[in-house]
């Protein structure tokens, strides 16, 4: 435990520096700037400010800033979601159901208060979490051999396609799509070129930062075009920001609550986040004396949802920093961004970058806080932002995107990457399709592939070894009976249309 | 008002056929180029077994996407002002590449105000200026990309 303190005390000594806090100053104000933005969610924010990070000297202050522009983009995503009922993931779709009520009834003041304080608490809370059980995973993750993160992979990409809403089987198509593009590129084994067809620009592999930009970015501006055509929005008083005595009595069990759910949904490889926000409404809806309020503008509808959100986010950072699998796909992004800063997460980040690991932990404690200093106060400013046109507001998105692509390698190529991939992002778009299992398999596509062929060699070309080590056939067997329990929970939503009774509005 | 308001493509195929098409044919491309790969080569796993398997795991999976009722009941044929867009987009990505960053940006931007938006001339005179310029400004100026400006 005094160990432990001490790394993270290293860690602030990192992250307290002031070029670092400037990052994460910077990193804070910008996602916030982007994330309220309407129609450019968390991920979208992420993707476009990706490439600031690129050129950055010092790795552990890029991680640092694209850190804060992720509690940026969220608490964008937050204000919008209670302003406009515009959800900016799908984690916020049901902030949307009470924010958007209370700010009809001339209470978004107290809604974006009561977010970004419970998001802070859960925030810390996580942290502390991490902070805890971090070292402990990392310890016992020394012991994986292959055989165990080809096991570990396939798990949490198995959840990652499976949770994110009712089509598990295409989810899982769409991972395994991610799986042949992450593979593109020399093949580092062997050496030899796979799928290239002599194109030698993508002998590394299609650039990550531009297929996101191209998926999230461009596609999203693509399929706002015919969503939010001329809309404007109607932006009612935000009010009073101060929540009343009433507020902080009815949010606090439920900030409490969300926190924990979201903390221990958010640790699942493969991302909880929508479970866990659906878990905290629900279990607040089933504790509330009122329950009749839900629906209708009960705060803490707002607060344990939103806490729960924030906590899941910081969670799923424990597999991304302990075992190199990211939780979420936001995670994903971020362990792209670690690796294109010549990190690679895992067991060994701590003992071999313990700047690295314990100064991201730090940052995440400042970026809350920065959070919760710089962006309540500047509520108004976030506002006016909502009424830039869309017209302009897309077209700036489109143009940025494009440069962003080009300065990624100073290369046109990945502005063909981006313009065919916000093509496809606007067609799954449209097709209802998530494209976050295709992320998460693009950027786990080598651990995939080397610790299957790796596990294969120590088989003696036998795949029985997966089975016959506890780890790897435990994580194999978990694999199996979620996936049965997926179809089975599907056919039985299907069958009693749960699914339509959930109140995400109209 | 954009021109996805005045007519759609109803005889496109529905974006879940698309989908499920585009995987089809990405399980049998990918799942013969790895065939080719070789699945087993010097006593090791060859570069084509991980990807033959995915291939083979999409093959079920796009068959379902292409026959599968769609969920949501908002999903409509595809709207011909973000393909427009998005084959403007491929066009303006070109230009960049041949014409430097001023003249494509100034000129997709127009389009995009013009005839995407039926913005009057002045606005999307204006704020094509504004965008090319402060593209200008901060990606060739402050940040110093070394992009071409202008046809070289």
């Amino acid at each position: 435990m005094l160990d432990t303190l001490s790394r993270l005390a290293y860690g602030f000594e990192v992250a307290l520096t002031p070029g670092n806090l400037l990052y994460a100053f910077i990193g804070c104000l910008l996602g916030t700037f982007v994330g309220v933005l309407p129609g450019l969610g968390p991920l979208t924010t992420i993707a476009l400010l990706l490439p600031l990070t690129y050129g950055m000297a010092d790795p552990v202050s890029a991680i640092i800033m694209l850190g804060a522009i992720t509690y940026g983009a969220m608490y964008g995503g937050s204000t919008t979601s209670i302003l406009l009922r515009v959800p900016g993931e799908a984690a916020s779709v049901i902030t949307v159901i009470d924010g958007y009520e209370m700010a009809k009834q001339g209470r978004a003041g107290p809604a974006l208060s009561i977010a970004a304080i419970g998001s802070f608490v859960a925030g810390t809370l996580s942290i502390i979490g991490l902070t805890l059980v971090g070292p402990l995973v990392s310890t016992w993750a020394l012991s994986f051999g292959a055989p165990e993160y080809f096991s570990l992979a396939l798990f949490g990409l198995l959840l990652a396609a499976t949770l994110n809403g009712g089509r598990p089987l295409i989810g899982i198509g769409m991972a395994l799509l991610g799986l042949i593009f992450g593979l593109v590129g020399l093949d580092p084994v062997s050496g030899m070129t796979r799928f290239t067809f002599g194109e030698v620009r993508i002998l590394d592999g299609i650039d990550v930062v531009a297929v996101l930009m191209g998926l999230y970015g461009v596609g999203e501006i693509l399929y706002n075009i015919e969503q939010r055509h001329n809309q404007s929005f109607i932006i009612g008083k935000v009010g009073k920001l101060m929540p009343s005595r009433q507020d902080w009595k009815d949010s606090g069990g439920a900030i409490g609550r969300g926190s924990l759910i979201g903390f221990v949904l958010g640790l699942l490889p493969g991302g909880g986040a929508l479970l866990a926000v659906m878990a905290s409404y629900m279990t607040e809806k089933r504790v509330s004396k009122h329950p009749e309020q839900f629906g209708k503008g009960a705060i803490a509808g707002v607060a344990g949802p939103e806490s729960a959100n924030n906590a899941a986010a910081t969670a799923a950072f424990v597999p991304l920093l302990t075992l190199g699998i990211p939780g979420n796909i936001i995670a994903a992004v971020l362990l792209a961004a670690l690796m294109m800063q010549n990190v690679q997460p895992g067991p060994l980040m701590m003992v071999e970058h313990p700047d690295m690991f314990w100064g991201v932990i730090a940052s995440m404690y400042i970026g809350n806080v920065m959070l919760l200093v710089l962006n309540l106060p500047l509520v108004g400013l976030w506002i006016k932002l909502l009424s830039i046109p869309f017209w302009i507001l897309g077209c700036v998105v489109m143009v940025i995107s494009a440069i962003g692509a080009y300065s990624l390698a100073n290369d046109f190529f990945n502005v063909g990457v981006l313009a065919v991939c916000g093509i496809i992002g606007y067609i799954v778009r449209k097709a209802n399709i998530d494209m976050g299992p295709f992320v998460m398999a693009f950027i786990l596509a080598d651990l995939v592939d080397v610790s299957l062929s790796q596990s294969l060699l120590m088989g003696d070309g036998s795949p029985v070894i997966l089975f016959t080590r506890p780890i790897s056939a435990t994580l194999l067997g978990l694999a199996v009976v979620y996936l049965l329990a997926q179809f089975w929970l599907i056919r039985k939503a299907r069958s009693e249309k749960i699914l339509e009774a959930i109140p995400v509005g109209d | 008002m954009p021109v996805a308001a005045k007519w759609t493509l109803a005889e496109v195929p529905s974006p879940n056929r698309v989908v499920g098409f585009g995987l089809l044919a990405a399980a049998i491309g990918f799942g013969l180029e790895s065939l080719r790969l070789g699945l087993w080569n010097y006593g090791m796993p060859g570069i084509g077994l991980t990807p033959l398997l995915a291939s083979i795991g999409m093959l079920p999976v796009s068959l379902i996407v292409m026959f599968d009722k769609p969920v949501r009941h908002d999903e409509g044929a595809f709207q011909p002002a973000p393909l427009l867009v998005g084959g403007a987009f491929v066009l303006y990505g070109i230009g960049l590449a041949y014409a430097g960053l001023l003249l494509p940006t100034f000129l997709f931007c127009l389009l995009w105000g013009l005839v995407i938006y039926r913005k009057p001339w002045p606005a999307s005179l204006a704020v094509s200026l504004a965008i090319t310029g402060g593209s200008w400004l901060l990606f060739g100026y402050l940040l110093s990309i070394p992009m071409p400006l202008w046809i070289e």
